[in-house]
């Protein structure tokens, strides 16, 4: 009774309705309002900006501050759905996932459709995940106990296990590519003795080196990954984004139907991301990948995937919202935070004066201000998903917008994503880099979600398998919790087997006509070019697991055991995989030719020989930028380049040009420099003058 | 004559007053209307970053021209590279300051290769708190003292996050110095990991700053019975009532060399998140900045805020880091063969 009391409370106490409702009311319309603009905007995140609104809950009651802070936190992963889905640019660093179909649907005309249903289910994910907390309350202390270093290590494997299914039509390409990214999750210095490993001194010098010590930045990686391909293609391609135009604009409605429609799938990945959210050290990137993931191997018909499959958005829209809650668990019941924009709500817990654990399930205590957490992460995602349907048709029409105009504010979006990372050049330079493979990737057709789920659960399952074996020797494989984990993954590897059986009895039964619906649509399908290029990608993995394999023998790993143990792990298979891989493209070059199947690229025919031109000119365009933003400093370059671009790049005339330009000069600025310094560096030229 | 000398001179003391006058108020002149950076070496939101964030706000009120403070993060390398940045790239004009790990200054003394500065070369403006690296074991190990878990013949598990950090450095130095027999597990991501390992009884303790844990964990050390923390030894002053009465590291430290190796070790922690100036910065304005950071740090409202943070404020002048960073590059030889293990040294072949 006293929780159901406590239930209520929490509720009134962010209800206009009371002197204190209306006072948290009005901070969390604030909050809220801050995090949907940072929540759309790359490059601004969602840790930062708690860190800037902190300051101002000195004076603010509990419940006020807490209604300001976590409005805002609430909402960023919500927002920034929709920045991934019309851009294939990540509006935050969590919500990556939602490119790989979103995107595409976009494409197709169908954003509508796409927001529609990541709102909608980031709706669903956020009421879920606020109530699990609530449920979780009684029961928080065994939930989060009983995950020890073993069972972590093996959720993580869960995780890797997924690659296989993530991989599309070529399976040793994806497990490659997973291999990759768990190598690269490597780099860095090593988790237990700070090894440096695959710092690349020799190559990039000291200060490059160092600024490997802390590894491979997730964003920088995901921008690169997917958004330089996609801007690549935009200019290819000319025209929109859109490159369909589909009736009701898109069909915002149909998304959100679509959401009800795979209620189960979108409930699953609720419970994923909740109970990811809950483990504390996890982070925010497994989450949405493995909810992605889960959403593909679920699926009878993994050929859509990562071509506008609504799946595709659906579960990471829902994890990624979900997971807030879910991290607020340990946060609340033992001051543990589960990420870093937990580690600030802690502070404004202390600041606040109140201690994390039992004071905060005690009814008589701040049981009440808790539940006010759960309705605040409620309504503060209704209050936003409603503002978004009521210009969902509007934003949505941003995709029909001609690209040109677009891709000078993409790309310094992009640049500025990678640069605010840690607020430094190299992160840039990992974005033009990872750019330059996710391109390669796309055009040779490998996968690139496997090489993320790599990257994110690589040092996971590192640390947690060196502390398990420290701690409990071998016997750690004996666990109860480790055993049932096993057997979830034997599931989870044998249900798709199963499920493709069953449907190709179902088509038995149907006969032809379950087939001809069941063929892939190809329209999306890149141009494959000269297999001799195919080869040589798949010859740069083996190069590159060559590599690890040179450094675990005679670099680092020469006299350090312990820290080249899992990059040997990795680099052993990597290497078999990707000689596979070679293999496999080289010798089957006959009989791809012979296949002679023509391929089509997209809807609109562009002949090869301007498709060629345009691609030479973005390419060039992408590294101006670059070299801009490091010769002129982001201020300038927002200038400079943007104005180049469109006049001279792609002959705008006169006044769009002047009028984006300085569009382009008051957004960043106006609202980076001047309103939220954000420390870009100076020039090169500028430091050469001597200013 | 007489009369002439007397009045050279004290045209000289006018000059020379003058002059002096005349630079506070060229720099004050000078810091009219500019932003100050504080570059942190760390991300948004942890200790660094909180502290920095703290002093900033108030520090424009203090210094003559009411400058803006701002604060950027530099994070990567465990601050090494915003220390390096400070060290060689920023301009030494009084307006970037730097914030960063003062035991990078211990690794440069050993060898460390990698941190490009000389720590005695920086203008050290001061620190706003003293490290107290503390040890502390769990209740259900049935040890409850020092002299508990020196008898306990076990081999403790204490967790840590890895090598180069408190949690790690401080139970390997206890094993050389004082014979406890620590099984040091690192690869955790945080003491709030540690913090739940200890809880699932995975390890038996751990160490770091009081500071922290008197914070982080104090709903464990509130607790009863086996799921109690309690903490067993200490370096430095407090309080509160957990460490009041603990015993001193260096107190119950035998020999002379292994004294002067945790001595060594322990200089790194007088002066906990100090900020820096580059070198060359000019005299007048790291005075102005010393002085309107001494002020910070005894302002009311600026203490006010820091009790509601919890942060504890222990404020080190600037020339006292200096001393300290003096016998940190100045440690002797042996000492610095005992601590070598925290340095990462290429083996020769």
């Amino acid at each position: 009774m006293e929780y159901v009391d406590a239930f209520y409370v929490g509720l009134i106490n962010i209800l206009p309705f009371s002197a204190q409702g209306q006072s948290s009311f009005l901070f969390m319309l604030l909050g809220v309002a801050i995090g949907f603009v940072v929540g759309i905007l790359p490059g601004l995140g969602g840790a930062t900006t708690l860190a800037l609104m902190l300051p101002f809950i000195y004076k603010m009651d509990p419940t006020t501050a807490f209604a300001f802070l976590l409005g805002s936190n609430a909402v960023t992963a919500t927002t920034g759905d929709i920045t991934s889905v019309l851009f294939g640019v990540p509006g935050e660093g969590i919500t990556a996932a939602t490119i790989v179909d979103g995107h595409p649907m976009a494409k197709k005309g169908e954003a509508g459709r796409a927001l529609g249903a990541a709102l909608m289910s980031s709706l669903v994910g956020a009421v879920f995940g606020a109530f699990a907390l609530a449920l979780a309350i009684p029961l928080v202390k065994p939930l989060v106990l009983s995950i020890g270093a073993p069972e972590f290590f093996m959720l993580a494997i869960v995780g890797i296990t997924f690659v296989a299914s993530l991989s599309g039509s070529n399976i040793t390409k994806g497990l490659t590519a997973g291999a990759f990214g768990l190598a690269l999750s490597t780099i860095g210095l090593d988790p237990i003795e700070s090894v440096p490993r695959f710092t690349l001194e020799p190559i990039l010098g000291e200060g490059g080196g160092l600024f490997l010590w802390d590894g491979v930045a997730l964003v920088a990686v995901t921008v690169g990954l997917f958004a330089i391909p996609e801007i690549v293609e935009l200019a290819v391609m000319e025209g929109s984004i859109a490159k369909e135009k589909v009736g009701k604009l898109g069909g915002v409605m149909q998304g959100v139907k679509d959401t009800f429609i795979h209620w189960k799938l979108v409930l699953r990945c609720s419970a994923i991301g909740a109970y990811i959210g809950l483990l504390p050290g996890l982070g925010g990137g497994p989450a949405q990948w493995i909810s992605y993931a889960h959403a593909v191997q679920s699926s009878p018909d993994k050929e859509r995937f990562g071509k506008g499959a609504i799946e595709g958005v659906l579960g990471p829209g829902a994890a990624n919202n979900s997971k807030e809650g879910g991290a607020l668990v340990p946060t609340i019941a033992f001051g543990v935070p589960g990420s870093v924009s937990m580690a600030i709500l802690l502070g404004a817990f202390i600041i606040q004066g109140i201690v994390p654990g039992p004071d905060l399930l005690d009814p008589g205590k701040y049981l009440p201000l808790t539940f006010s957490f759960v309705w605040i992460i409620v309504v503060s995602n209704i209050i936003t998903v409603a503002v978004c349907f009521l210009f969902l048709n509007q934003i949505a029409k941003i995709t029909f917008v001609k690209g040109t105009y677009l891709i000078p504010f993409l790309l310094l979006l992009v640049y500025l994503g990678g640069f605010a990372v840690k607020n430094s050049f190299g992160d840039m330079a990992m974005v033009i880099l990872f750019g330059a493979l996710g391109w390669l990737m796309v055009r040779f057709d490998w996968q690139r979600p496997p090489l993320l789920i790599g990257l994110v659960l690589g040092n996971i399952a590192e640390s947690n398998l060196f502390i398990a074996s420290k701690i409990y020797g071998m016997s750690w494989l004996l666990r109860p919790g480790v055993i049932i984990i096993i057997l979830i993954i034997a599931g989870a590897l044998l249900y798709p087997l199963y499920q493709t059986w069953r449907e190709r009895q179902k088509k038995m039964a149907a006969g032809t006509e379950g087939a001809q619906s069941a063929s892939p649509q190809t329209t999306e399908e890149i141009t494959t070019s000269s297999r001799f290029f195919h080869s040589l990608f798949a010859l740069f993995f083996v190069v590159v697991f060559a590599y690890v394999m040179r450094e675990i023998f005679f670099g680092f790993g020469a006299d350090e055991d312990r820290a080249s143990l899992f990059p040997l792990i990795i680099g052993v298979p990597g290497l078999a995989l990707a000689s596979w891989t070679f293999g496999k493209d080289v010798f089957t070059t006959t009989r791809v030719v012979t296949g002679g199947e023509e391929p089509a690229v997209g809807d609109v025919e562009i002949e090869p020989v301007v498709a060629r031109k345009r691609m030479i000119s973005i390419i060039s365009w992408v590294f101006g930028f670059f070299f801009s933003i490091w010769f002129l400093g982001f201020i300038w370059s927002s200038v400079v380049a943007t104005f180049l671009y469109l006049k001279v790049g792609s002959r705008e005339n006169w006044f769009m040009s002047i009028f984006l330009t300085a569009l382009s000069w008051l957004f960043f600025g106006g609202l980076f420099d001047r309103m939220l310094h954000l420390p870009f560096p100076e020039g090169q030229l500028f430091i050469w003058l001597g200013y | 004559m007489k009369k002439g000398t007397l009045y050279l001179f004290s045209l000289a003391v006018v000059f020379a007053f003058l002059a002096s006058a005349s630079t506070t108020a060229l720099a004050a002149e000078f810091y009219k209307g500019k932003t100050i950076r504080f570059v942190v070496g760390y991300s948004p939101g942890g200790g660094y970053d909180t502290y920095t964030r703290a002093a900033a706000r108030h520090i424009g009120r203090f210094i003559p021209g009411n400058p803006t403070p701002i604060v950027q993060n530099m994070t990567g390398g465990g601050s090494l590279i915003a220390a390096n940045y400070i060290y060689n790239r920023a301009k030494p004009d009084g307006l970037t300051v730097g914030i960063w790990n003062g035991g990078l200054i211990l690794q440069s003394a050993l060898g460390e290769r990698k941190a490009r500065f000389k720590g005695d070369k920086f203008g050290w403006i001061g620190a706003p708190v003293k490290g107290l690296p503390a040890c502390a074991i769990m209740g259900f190990t049935g040890l409850k003292t020092l002299e508990d878990v020196l008898k306990s013949g076990k081999r403790l598990k204490m967790g840590a996050t890895r090598a180069g950090s408190t949690t790690d450095d401080l139970p390997k130095i206890l094993n050389k110095t004082m014979g406890t027999n620590f099984d040091v597990i690192s690869g955790y991501r945080g003491t709030a990991t540690i913090r739940i390992a200890m809880q699932k009884r995975e390890i038996d303790g751990a160490c770091w700053g009081w500071e922290s844990m008197g914070v982080t964990a104090r709903a464990m050390l509130d607790a009863k019975g086996d799921d109690k923390l309690i903490p067993y030894i200490i370096q430095g002053k407090d309080n509160s009532p957990e460490v009041r009465d603990l015993p001193q590291v260096t107190s119950v430290i035998k020999g002379a060399d292994n004294l002067s190796t945790f001595n060594a070790w322990m200089a790194t922690y007088q002066f906990q998140r100090p900020i820096s100036s580059p070198p060359g910065t000019p005299k007048s304005r790291l005075n102005i900045l010393r002085k309107a950071y001494a002020a910070v740090m005894k302002d009311p409202t600026f203490l006010a805020e820091a009790k509601k943070s919890k942060l504890i404020i222990n404020y080190v002048s600037g020339p006292q880091i200096e001393k300290y960073v003096s016998q940190i590059l100045n440690t002797p030889a042996k000492a610095k063969e005992a601590l070598s293990f925290l340095v990462r040294k290429k083996k020769k072949k």
